[in-house]
């Protein structure tokens, strides 16, 4: 087999440009194996050759993003790579995301790609469901350690090699599910899965829980009666004929519904699709899931400054935590902009 | 759901009134049904306005679902 042409990405500092007086270098073709490159190469024995090295700036890549990656994807293509390893980026945050991002568009032209980089990096939250990230440490302490385990996974994934498991070939879980067959059945898997854990022996589940990130309180709202107040629900509440086509599970999409002028909310006005509980006590009155009613006496009362003139609506049940996330930052977008104050999500 | 609330990490979090009506009560006349919203929304307010430094439950209304519905819904 010919040696495979590998292209590298490395950043100012790991190309050997220069430190942060050099983080808005643009993007740069090296000639050969140049800076960490050299790891790369050296771990690649026989199998391949560093072509060339792109090395870029850390803050060239991050302050304009799809641009320099489109560079430096562009620069790679020039190569006719076999296989393109960015990195590793250990902790290096900027230069984490900017690996994470060039593998994306690598993979997505058809070339294989790999990058590695410690598990703090936040290149890997933002990367590690499209791309093969190896984990390594969090300098460059082990540098040729890191890179054979880098070239390992590369060549792989260039020779079109079967991945094992994240744990066995040591990149980070990119959430996909693959059939094997378990030489158990369940029943003993699980029993033995118990046994193990009373003998006080290490377990591990076969389906990990998902990990929620600690989420940081906002500050209370000092003044109710001067703030604006809206009102989300994830309980299923659309207009009637649902025109927005919200699930009734696995949501999408949300609602977004004008209560303007309303005292309330008309039942004749509104339906619920969510196939998650009995629906039928808040078909009758909307009410039961999204309190306008009582909402609009306090805005009249003083109680508190204003409620909100539109109600954002979805379905949680089912509801990927992909999307969940997505919905939830596009909704607090429109209300960060509309200056409301504070949300009352109401849940069933 | 408070408990699938406590672990996705939501900071302040209302115990209401049930999984088929959170804000209400269709056994309770009108009148005390809308009283009863008002003491969620309250209480919801209240939590607003406190400060916290981890997922806390603010109070709770006792009237667990009367009938065992599906608890599906989160």
């Amino acid at each position: 087999m010919p040696p495979l042409r590998v292209v590298c990405y490395v950043n100012q500092f790991f190309g050997q440009i220069g430190g942060e007086d050099k983080a808005g270098t643009g993007p740069q073709s090296l000639e050969g194996p140049v800076g960490a490159a050299r790891a790369i190469h050296q771990a690649l024995g026989d199998a391949g050759l560093v072509v060339a090295t792109l090395a870029c700036g850390d803050n060239y890549v991050a302050e304009r993003s799809e641009a320099a990656i489109g560079e430096l994807v562009d620069l790679a293509a020039g190569h006719a790579p076999d296989l393109l390893i960015a990195g590793p980026a250990f902790l290096a945050g900027r230069y984490g995301v900017a690996c994470g991002a060039l593998c994306a568009a690598a993979a997505r032209l058809g070339v294989p790609a790999v990058t590695g980089m410690h598990r703090e990096n936040p290149g890997v939250e933002l990367y590690r469901r499209r791309v093969y990230i190896v984990e390594t440490g969090a300098d460059a302490a082990r540098m040729l350690d890191d890179a054979r385990r880098l070239v390992a996974l590369g060549l792989k994934l260039a020779r079109r090699e079967a991945i094992a498991a994240p744990g066995v070939d040591g990149y980070f879980p990119r959430g996909l599910t693959r059939n094997t067959l378990a030489p158990a059945t369940a029943a003993r898997r699980a029993t033995a899965m118990l046994l193990d854990k009373l003998a006080g022996h290490a377990v591990s589940s076969e389906v990990p829980l998902p990990d929620f990130p600690t989420i940081a309180a906002p500050a209370p709202v000092r003044d109710l009666g001067h703030a604006t107040i809206a009102l989300v629900t994830d309980g299923g509440l659309v207009l009637k004929g649902n025109p927005d086509e919200i699930e009734p599970l696995a949501a999408t999409r949300f609602g977004a519904y004008s209560i303007e002028g309303q005292r309330g909310l008309d039942p004749g006005r509104y339906d619920n699709v969510h196939r998650g509980y009995d629906t039928t006590f808040v078909k009758q009155d909307p009410h039961r899931l999204v309190p306008v009613d009582v909402a609009r006496d306090m805005e009249g009362q003083g109680r508190i400054g204003k409620l909100h003139e539109t109600v954002y609506s979805t379905t949680g049940v089912a509801t990927t935590l992909a999307h969940s996330e997505r919905m939830g930052r596009e909704i607090a977008a429109k209300l960060r902009a509309a200056r409301v104050d504070a949300v009352i999500l109401t849940s069933t | 759901m408070t408990p699938v609330a406590l672990m996705v990490g939501a900071n302040r979090v209302v115990s209401a009134a049930g999984i088929i009506h959170p804000l209400g009560n269709a056994e309770l006349s009108a009148e005390d049904e809308k009283a009863l919203r008002r003491r969620i929304v309250e209480r919801a307010l209240a939590a607003l306005a406190t400060e916290v430094v981890r997922p806390t439950v603010f109070g709770g209304e006792p009237a667990p679902d009367a009938d065992g519905s599906p608890s599906q819904a989160t």
